[in-house]
């Protein structure tokens, strides 16, 4: 499992754990089973299961299944592997051979793993995902130079590869090439612009190296595909990305420790936020504040909304509405924010 | 507690106060014109329950105030525990002049507050 996962894991159980102290939810423990199960530890999904059956003898709790089918007991591998060997003689693409791949990798045949990875190299070259498997197989060979080689051709394939940045982010932290490793983290932060463009193609526009125009697909799906990774954009000087550019000129105020930046429909196009906060999460209460106050706004007889502000015991929150986007900037504890939120509102105008 | 509601109204650019229940009820006001306030108090109440619910995503301790302001004019709710103390602003004026007698006014309410 890699560590992306296993985090992502780890925030959920900690999340749900904490719900079911507080009031216990048959929904949760039948949630919280298979993420135990999935991070290894049976022995605490069972005594939860029994903990669940306990407090709510109604709910057949022995019935959860496994996040995934092939992590659970009894699954057929071979079949599997067979099942997705058929398809792939029918509708070849490189997620299938990753699937493929995949199934090798859990089940322990590296080997196996690697052949399937490395067929699918040559058959899509400009594809990320094999690359990706590759690097997997490194890391668990322990071969880390072979996993940041191949993590950094993924990165250059699909430069919003996550969990090619984080794995190449551990390889530099571990050469101490902290720099680069900042950096790194810095482009998983920020998106850059174009950042949907340069997502891996669909599995229905990659040409098969087997098709007859082959060669001619294949070179105007690697144009599209080709962006510049975050290695390179990193190592250059930064240019002016628009939004980007704007959270940068708001977070050179001291006081403004993480800016939130989403369009009307409270889509978030841009954060720079604290690392314990959860940027779907102040998306989502960022909407859902400024939604609110816009609304009641006109009902309180203050006519049109331009902005609201909310102060806690150690920080701020400032939403601020622009003409195309909604600002959220997060305050220092020591600013009160009724001194600053009308110079930071003229601020924010001029800025959109 | 009409008395704080009196001091604050003292000020220049202060339009009105009042004080109100978290779930939206009237508890005393205190306003210069025809102002709804048992609806403003209701309307304030919509926003609050989104407040209960966005707060912990945001980790910026306990709810202490927050404001809204518009084209026409400014309101702020300052947290007195279980009651809500509501002040009316003309955009004219600046806050910071009276902010901290504002906040003392506040913990005076919290202070008489007894359900």
């Amino acid at each position: 499992m890699n560590y992306l996962r296993r985090f992502y894991l780890e925030r959920e159980i900690r999340k749900l754990e904490e719900r079911i102290k507080e009031s216990p939810d048959p929904n949760d423990f039948i949630r919280l089973v298979p993420l135990y199960a999935e991070m290894g530890e049976t022995g605490k999904a069972d005594s939860l299961k029994a903990k669940g059956k306990e407090l709510f003898p109604a709910v057949d709790f022995s019935r959860i299944v496994y996040e995934k089918p092939e992590s659970g007991p009894g699954f057929n591998t071979g079949k599997e592997v067979q099942d997705i060997k058929l398809e792939l003689t029918d509708h070849p693409n490189p997620w299938l051979y990753g699937k493929l791949a995949r199934l090798h990798l859990n089940g322990g045949e590296l080997d196996q793993a690697e052949e399937v990875a490395r067929g699918a190299q040559k058959l899509y070259p400009t594809h990320p995902y094999p690359y990706i498997i590759m690097a997997e197989v490194a890391v668990l060979r322990n071969d880390r130079v072979a996993a940041a080689t191949n993590f950094d051709q993924a990165i250059k394939l699909d430069s919003q590869s996550a969990i090619s940045i984080v794995h190449l982010c551990e390889y530099y932290q571990e050469v101490k090439d902290f720099d680069r490793t900042r950096k790194l983290l810095e482009s998983l932060l920020i998106p850059q612009k174009g950042a949907f463009a340069a997502a891996p193609p669909a599995p229905g526009q990659i040409p098969s190296s087997r098709s007859s125009d082959a060669q001619s697909m294949s070179s105007s799906v690697r144009e599209s595909v080709r962006v510049k990774a975050p290695m390179d954009e990193a190592m250059t000087p930064e240019k002016s990305t628009g939004l980007t550019d704007i959270v940068a000129r708001l977070r050179t105020q001291k006081f403004i420790q993480g800016v939130i930046i989403s369009d009307h429909d409270g889509q978030v196009q841009v954060a720079d936020l604290p690392y314990s906060l959860d940027q779907g999460d102040v998306g989502k209460a960022m909407s859902n504040l400024y939604l609110s106050a816009m609304t009641q706004a006109k009902q309180m007889t203050l006519g049109s909304y331009l902005y609201n502000a909310f102060e806690g015991e150690s920080g701020g929150f400032l939403i601020v509405q622009t003409p195309t986007y909604v600002v959220g900037l997060l305050f220092d504890k020591r600013r009160r924010l009724d001194q600053d939120q009308e110079e930071i509102f003229e601020f924010c105008r001029q800025l959109f | 507690m009409q008395e704080i509601l009196t001091s604050i109204n003292s000020f220049r650019g202060i339009r009105g106060s009042m004080v109100m229940s978290k779930d939206g009820f009237l508890i005393v006001a205190d306003v210069r014109d025809r102002t709804d306030v048992e609806a403003i108090a209701a309307y304030a109440s919509a926003i609050i329950v989104e407040i209960n619910r966005a707060w912990p995503k945001l980790n910026i301790g306990e709810f202490r105030m927050f404001s809204v302001t518009g084209d026409e004019g400014r309101i702020v709710f300052f947290n007195t525990g279980r009651a809500i103390l509501v002040v009316f602003l003309d955009l004219t004026v600046k806050m910071t002049i009276f902010e901290d007698e504002l906040r003392s006014a506040a913990r005076d309410v919290e202070r008489r507050i007894k359900f």
